[in-house]
């Protein structure tokens, strides 16, 4: 039947094929692609960790780190969206974020060369980062505040952009503890290891969850009227 | 310091802010990286440095992905961002990533992927930029000659070369894969930082002539 109607009405047909079209393409930002980015590296990372924890893999904590490192940079060069809230993309932000980069390009390229300062400032990131844009998503008048107020996918987004802020504090908290104790929780035999393998995973899944959000909500109101919530 | 400031109208300042879009951040980013990469391949040649050769393919992994993610760039053409476009880079960066967290495992299969999609990429868009266009041309000339403008043409110039290069690249990455000897080894570990070095420049130079035409 609607083979018949689409043969009658050619306009009907285009408009029909736009909108597949339009359902066929993915209308994903630079923001919600870095963020399923970060999703896939931490549920590979946490997945992994099962195998190294027995002693089947060995893996490398400074290439881990310093990808990390690494995409939290081109957050910052392409989106201006630093680790700590968003800022306006001026040129020596754009210079921070590539010299970041590189610190985290060379602790991939060269393992124990930057070991320390790599985890340190991956711990930073993450406890510091999570605390303050946990503040950020409580306090401002533009964010939770507003958008718990709406019932529907706002509510959700709350909730999401709170369970990966949280997550990011305990992954932090994690990461001190490797670099206080030498990165002794991931070796085979310890018993907290599985357990943050699975908080890895869980961490990378919130990401997903997030950018389901941040994409509905982008979605139903227009830009100017939300706010879109990072991570960083 | 907010995105609402109005930037500043007193010319170049590190404080200004950079307009830079999205496919010429990626440049400046890969550009400075394969220049560092070109660096570090010669300390290891010349100085001993021991390098991660996993870590260093799964990082140009994943930042092919995000090129093929963001803006769609695969293959030497921007194609639509499809639900199949956003499996592949999905796929790619996680291999990048496991190959950067457990280094060894997929290395042997990331470095003749990125010479195949090096080689692809630059034989397609020197095929559909250069080939097809001068064919069409020939066959059915303009009514008055076209000239451009002399930016344009030193950046059309410059994305030929980077392309030729891409395919150089693409086969030296090959060369170890196809000839398991020393006559692929020596080429590749000569070749790589001198390629990957000018690689990166190309790249820089390409967002500077960007940068001017905006």
């Amino acid at each position: 039947m609607n083979d018949e109607n689409t043969q009658r009405d050619p306009a009907g047909q285009q408009e029909q094929q736009a909108f597949v079209k339009q359902r066929a393409e993915v209308d994903l930002s630079i923001e919600e692609v870095l963020l399923l980015v970060f999703g896939v590296f931490f549920v590979l990372y946490g997945l992994l960790l099962f195998p190294v924890l027995t002693g089947a893999l060995r893996y490398s904590l400074d290439s881990a780190d310093g990808l990390f490192l690494v995409i939290v940079s081109l957050q910052v060069i392409t989106m201006g969206k630093t680790p700590f809230g968003d800022l306006r993309r001026s040129w020596i932000l754009v210079i921070v974020g590539i010299a970041s980069a590189m610190l985290g390009s060379l602790a991939i390229f060269i393992p124990g060369s930057l070991t320390v300062p790599v985890s340190i400032l991956t711990t930073v990131i993450l406890v510091v980062g999570g605390v303050s844009l946990l503040v950020q998503l409580f306090i401002s008048e533009e964010r939770a505040k507003t958008w718990m107020k709406v019932p529907g996918i706002l509510q959700h987004l709350t909730i999401a952009c709170g369970v990966v802020y949280v997550l990011e504090i305990l992954v932090g908290i994690f990461s001190l503890s490797g670099v206080v104790v030498g990165n002794r929780v991931l070796v085979p035999g310890n018993p907290a290891g599985p357990l943050v393998a699975v908080l890895l995973l869980i961490f990378g899944l919130s990401f997903f969850y997030l950018t389901w959000c941040i994409q509905k909500a982008t979605r139903l109101y227009r830009p100017e009227e939300t706010k879109n919530p990072t991570r960083e | 310091m907010t995105s609402e400031n109005p930037p500043s109208q007193a010319g170049f300042s590190l404080f200004t802010e950079a307009s830079l879009p999205l496919a010429d951040a990626f440049g400046l980013f890969q550009g400075a990286l394969l220049i560092l990469l070109g660096l570090l391949v010669y300390g290891v040649e010349f100085g001993g440095i021991p390098l991660n050769q996993s870590g260093q393919l799964g990082l140009l992994l994943v930042l092919t992905s995000l090129q093929v993610l963001a803006v769609g760039s695969f293959l030497g053409r921007q194609h639509r961002r499809s639900w199949w476009l956003v499996t592949i880079g999905i796929a790619f960066a996680g291999m990048g990533i496991v190959s950067c967290i457990v280094p060894g495992i997929l290395a042997d299969v990331i470095q003749p992927l990125l010479g195949l999609q090096n080689i692809i990429t630059g034989v397609l868009f020197l095929a559909l930029q250069l080939v097809v266009p001068s064919v069409h041309g020939t066959r059915s000339p303009p009514a008055e000659p076209v000239t451009l403008p002399p930016l344009m043409k030193r950046l059309g110039l410059t994305v030929t070369v980077l392309m030729i290069v891409s395919i150089v690249f693409g086969l030296n990455m090959l060369a170890p894969v196809l000839l398991p000897s020393l006559i692929g080894l020596v080429p590749f570990a000569l070749l790589f930082p001198v390629l990957v070095i000018i690689l990166g420049l190309l790249m820089l130079y390409l967002v500077y002539i960007n940068q001017k035409l905006q």
